[in-house]
């Protein structure tokens, strides 16, 4: 599963970065990197920030790729020297669409619950 | 610190959470390409939102009905 990889693939650059005390770590937070090497272990806190907004990052960009390909098959059938208004407001409406649908699956899925 | 409690079960949680999202975005994309057959408009059909509804919901009764027919299969 993607995001359980990337999950894990976080976890170990962590307990890499714990291991390493000046290593610099592109995701850690300002408070965090570039300390002395007195004391460079992240609280319980703000790995669980990092955490957070990486997994959002990575849903925000699986959605991005999902709805770029879907947009893109319903909206360019064929494709021209440029994109055309009617390409344009399509795709546009498609994505709302799409966000749209996504709320009635999670709906549908959480209400069969009884 | 390598593995308090506390981290251990935001982790689950988080865990639970990507699942669901993953079920979710997975489901959309395949009930989408069943249900959306035209060109998107500015709002959908009831056909196309009720499709989308049975989709998830048909979804369900598969994954169990795939489940008891495992277990039978195992007795």
């Amino acid at each position: 599963m993607l995001l359980e990889t990337r999950v894990s693939v976080r976890r170990e650059r962590r307990s890499q970065n714990r291991k390493n005390l000046v290593r610099m770590d592109p995701f850690s937070s300002p408070s965090s990197s570039g300390i002395s090497s007195g004391q460079s272990v992240p609280s319980a806190d703000v790995l669980m920030d990092q955490l957070k907004t990486q997994l959002a990052q990575a849903y925000a960009e699986e959605f991005f790729e999902t709805v770029r390909s879907k947009c893109f098959t319903k909206c360019i059938t064929k494709p021209g020297s440029s994109l055309s208004g009617s390409e344009s407001s399509c795709i546009a409406r498609c994505m709302e669409r799409y966000i749209e649908a996504t709320g009635i699956i999670s709906r549908a899925l959480f209400n069969a619950n009884r | 610190m390598d593995s308090s409690p506390e981290l251990q079960r935001f982790l689950q949680e988080e865990k639970q959470k990507a699942m669901i999202a993953e079920m979710v975005g997975k489901l959309t994309s395949e009930c989408w390409d069943k249900c959306i057959t035209s060109t998107p408009g500015s709002k959908f059909s009831s056909s196309e939102s009720t499709c989308l509804a049975n989709c998830a919901q048909r979804y369900l009764d598969m994954t169990m009905l795939i489940q008891k027919k495992f277990q039978s299969m195992q007795q």
